[in-house]
């Protein structure tokens, strides 16, 4: 990775000019130092409007076979065009804005052979996403033979987690993001609610199918326990809520509190460390 | 260069350039990029199949995460893009096979709908596997007699009981079968758990048992159907005909580029010797060109007329020998400089010099700028010779003046000769006396000055009265010698512009222009006088010379040369028949001259 375009990529990310209202960055919902999100269940965007979904963690986004709940982008470069396109953001505003920064015009002229360009901007940002990722949580460590990185009960919650089938859709190297699932597989999660959002439809709105209402990208679980809140619609404010609301909704099965507890304890040990330090 | 050599030039840089394309085409066919697409493409049925295993595995859950298909759908999505950008670069020079372009869009689309489904597969797979592994422990809580519910104990009815198992082994049947009767059995086994759900104490136990028996008889099916889906999609076989396409494509072109390459070949062989031939010519067409100069130098080399060429300015390009030794100038001295610098030039009439060009364009449009002209050419040291001098413009192919060429020849002899013949003509040999036939031309002219401007001249007929006895008696060397000493005596007496000639024998006659008779007449005594004062011996004999002299004026009264002459005559018969020794003026009116006519016509 070019240390150049990171940089660049870094401080575009934490640059407010590239939105419409000049006051909104990457990093306002996707704060690095609130595990990647924003905490909230729905972000603002430029102009006071409401995200229609729960801002997702930023942090090995790119380890996600798609992005956005819906999965609609493909590819980070697709991703990062979403939420300025979607605000209504003239990326050529945007272009004229930075060119009137002489660091950023030098810079970039530097990093890249065509200086600054919109596709120039676009792969800084994505080059830096790419570099957000949170090896080395006590569990990799876990899992990487280090018997003692996690305790005797996040052990257990690890084995309930497995048990309990929640593996079936939280697997591979970023406990999840890598397929679809429906939210509310064995009890509808929608079913009393009278104030449903076309956000609620989930990837049905992608695609128009009937059998993808509902469907979301399952997320991955790293770091989980710093985004509360949960789902798509964040409306699930706990860890212990959100595993609860699986087992009832997704699992089809009810979870005994204890266990419940040390779900979480296991969830918590999925923490990693971002520029070295845990997040 | 020779103009007959441009025709097979360009011909030349056709084949040139026909060989060239030849040989462009020869190398459209890209070996390296065909491997590289054949390649990509054998590296994206690896991983279709690779998917296609990890499926099937995942199905029995012989893999725990769903990664690897993600990493296999994600790979081979970058393969196709690959195959299609090398198949694009390709197909940019190549021409366009839409069966090719046909067979990828199929392989296309096939791996999008094969990803699609992998996406439902893993959802519905994951449901499946979450209800597989949880029916058991379901079922077993309904088959057992007394159950917890939540705070309170549950005694279940024994009809629920044995349908736990029943179910249990009902669906694992079916799972394992497929057979229809075995799902309706379960079925119906799950709508007899159902009918427990009435009891309220019951009714979270039973609905969670049913629910996941629905679920795996709903979802063992999709999962099945979907799993069959992936697996009959003809993804390996287009990928195999794309290849085959590819394959003879490749066949094709390598064909068709082997056939240019043949016929580059034979065009290379055609160029060589066409590019022989050309070079042939050129050395011939050289040689000629060398030939044909030698042979101008050497003919202006060796031609007696003196030669200079110049170019447009008239600065001199070339002078032959004959030139240089006219001028006085080598060659090196004078060239490229103005001709007049060699050739000064003076009209033969001294006092006027030649109006020399400085330029030749003042002549473009002339064919022949100068006709002959005599004129004087003043040599190196000053010395002058006549010469005949001829200027022609030299013009290239397209008429265009290129300079001029100067032919001039010595003719300063040829005048000398001339002018000795033309004294010949009018001069009396023996004594030098104008002749008779200059004589008369002379008294003609005087006869024309008369008319024209009434001018007075006089003619004097000499008949000499003892010539006869010299003659005879000392010989004709004597006579010859008499007559020399006589006309240099009577030339000596008349006035400058006056004419002695010797008529014939012991004749003369004297022309006295712009003379009254009155002063002839003292001219003429006067030469009567010397005629008798002189004294002429021979080898010691002394002789007495005596004339008569007949005097005729020319004036307005007479009407030509003829008459003029008779009167003259006439008057010299006079003087003879008067008893010579005496001049005698011509008179109309005098009998002798009378009687002297009569006898003569």
């Amino acid at each position: 990775m070019d240390p150049r375009k990171l940089a660049l990529g870094k401080q575009l990310f934490h640059d407010p000019r590239l939105s419409r209202d000049q006051k909104t960055a990457c990093a306002t919902c996707h704060n690095l130092k609130l595990g990647g999100a924003d905490g909230k269940p729905r972000s603002l965007r430029p102009g006071g409007m409401a995200t229609p979904v729960n801002t997702p963690s930023i942090f090995n986004a790119m380890l996600n076979f798609r992005l956005f709940w819906d999965g609609r982008a493909g590819s980070l470069a697709e991703h990062i065009r979403g939420p300025m396109e979607d605000t209504g953001t003239d990326w050529e505003v945007v272009l004229q804005r930075l060119r009137q920064d002489a660091s950023y015009v030098s810079a970039f002229s530097a990093a890249y052979s065509d200086g600054l360009t919109v596709a120039a901007v676009q792969d800084a940002l994505v080059t830096f996403e790419r570099s957000l990722v949170t090896p080395n949580g006590r569990f990799d460590r876990y899992l990487r033979g280090d018997q003692n990185a996690i305790t005797a009960e996040e052990k257990e919650g690890y084995r309930l987690f497995k048990a309990y089938g929640c593996t079936a859709c939280h697997q591979g190297v970023n406990a999840g993001g890598n397929m679809y699932q429906k939210v509310g597989v064995m009890g509808d999660y929608f079913d009393k609610r009278r104030d449903l959002t076309p956000a609620d439809l989930g990837r049905y709105n992608v695609t128009g199918l009937e059998r993808d209402r509902h469907m979301f990208r399952v997320p991955g679980l790293r770091n989980v326990a710093l985004t509360a809140p949960y789902l798509h619609d964040g409306r699930i404010k706990t860890l212990e809520d959100a595993v609860k609301g699986m087992s009832k909704f997704m699992l089809g099965r009810p979870i005994e509190p204890r266990e419940v507890k040390l779900i979480v304890q296991f969830l918590h040990t999925l923490n990693g460390e971002y520029d070295g330090q845990p997040l | 260069m020779n103009h007959s050599l441009i025709k097979p030039i360009m011909v030349w840089l056709g084949l040139v350039l026909l060989s060239a394309i030849l040989f462009a085409k020869t190398q459209i066919h890209d070996m390296e990029s065909h491997n590289r697409l054949v390649n990509t493409l054998g590296e994206l049925q690896a991983v279709d199949a690779t998917l296609n295993q990890d499926v099937i595995r995942a199905r029995y859950r012989l893999l725990v995460n769903y990664d690897p298909l993600v990493e296999a759908i994600g790979k081979s999505d970058r393969l196709l893009q690959q195959v299609r950008q090398t198949q694009h670069q390709n197909h940019g020079k190549e021409s366009h096979s839409t069966e090719i372009d046909a067979k990828l869009a199929q392989l296309t689309e096939t791996l999008k709908q094969k990803a699609v489904l992998v996406d439902y597969f893993k959802s519905d797979n994951a449901v499946l596997k979450n209800s597989l592994s949880y029916y058991p422990l379901a079922l077993q809580q309904i088959s057992v007699v007394e159950t917890t519910m939540g705070a309170t104990k549950v005694r279940l009815p024994a009809g629920l009981r044995q349908l736990g198992p029943d179910l249990l082994g009902g669906i694992l049947q079916y799972i394992q079968s497929g057979d229809p009767e075995r799902r309706e059995a379960a079925e119906m086994c799950v709508n007899a758990v159902r009918d427990y759900a009435g009891t309220p104490a019951l009714r979270p136990g039973v609905e969670h048992a049913v629910r996941h028996t629905e679920i795996i008889l709903e979802y063992a099916d999709r999962v099945e159907a979907q799993l069959a889906q992936i697996l009959a999609l003809p993804s390996a076989r287009q990928a195999d005909e794309l290849y085959q396409a590819y394959a003879t494509e490749h066949e094709q072109s390598m064909r068709e580029a082997n056939n240019y390459r043949i016929l580059l070949y034979l065009f290379s062989v055609l160029l060589l010797i066409y590019t022989a031939y050309i070079f042939y010519r050129l050395r011939d067409s050289a040689h000629a060109l060398f030939r044909e100069k030698v042979r101008a130098q050497v003919t202006l080399h060796s031609i007696a007329d003196a030669v200079i060429t110049t170019d447009v300015q008239g600065c001199i390009e070339y002078m032959n020998p004959v030139a240089e030794h006219l001028t006085g100038w080598h060659t090196a001295e004078v060239m490229g400089q103005p001709i007049k610098r060699a050739l000064r030039l003076t009209r033969d009439a001294p006092s006027h010099s030649v109006k020399s060009r400085t330029t030749v364009s003042n002549a473009t449009d002339e064919t022949v700028t100068d006709k002959k002209q005599q004129v004087l050419l003043t040599r190196r040291g000053g010395t002058q010779i006549s010469i005949d001098k001829s200027v022609s413009p030299i013009r290239d192919q397209g008429g265009t003046v290129m300079g001029e060429i100067h032919v001039f020849h010595d003719v300063t002899e040829e005048r000398r000769l001339a002018s000795q013949l033309s004294w010949q003509a009018t001069h009396d040999l023996l004594t030098g006396l104008v002749n008779r036939h200059e004589f008369e031309h002379r008294v003609e002219q005087a006869l024309a000055d008369t008319r024209e401007r009434g001018l007075t001249h006089a003619v004097l007929y000499i008949d000499l009265d003892q010539f006869k006895i010299v003659n005879d008696s000392c010989g004709h060397a004597a006579g010859d010698e008499l007559l020399r000493q006589l006309g240099g005596l009577l030339a000596a007496k008349v006035r400058d512009n006056d004419t002695v000639a010797r008529l014939g024998g012991d004749e003369f006659g004297v022309l006295l222009e712009s003379c009254p008779l009155e002063q002839a007449r003292h001219i003429a005594d006067n030469l009567l006088h010397a005629i008798k004062g002189f004294r002429f011996a021979w080898r010691g004999r002394p002789f007495d010379i005596g004339a008569s002299i007949g005097l005729v004026a020319v004036d307005r009264a007479n009407a030509d040369l003829t008459e003029v002459l008779s009167a003259a005559d006439m008057a010299c018969y006079a003087a003879k028949d008067g008893g010579r020794n005496r001049v005698h003026p011509h008179d109309e009116t005098d009998p002798l001259s009378i009687s002297r006519r009569n006898e003569m016509q």
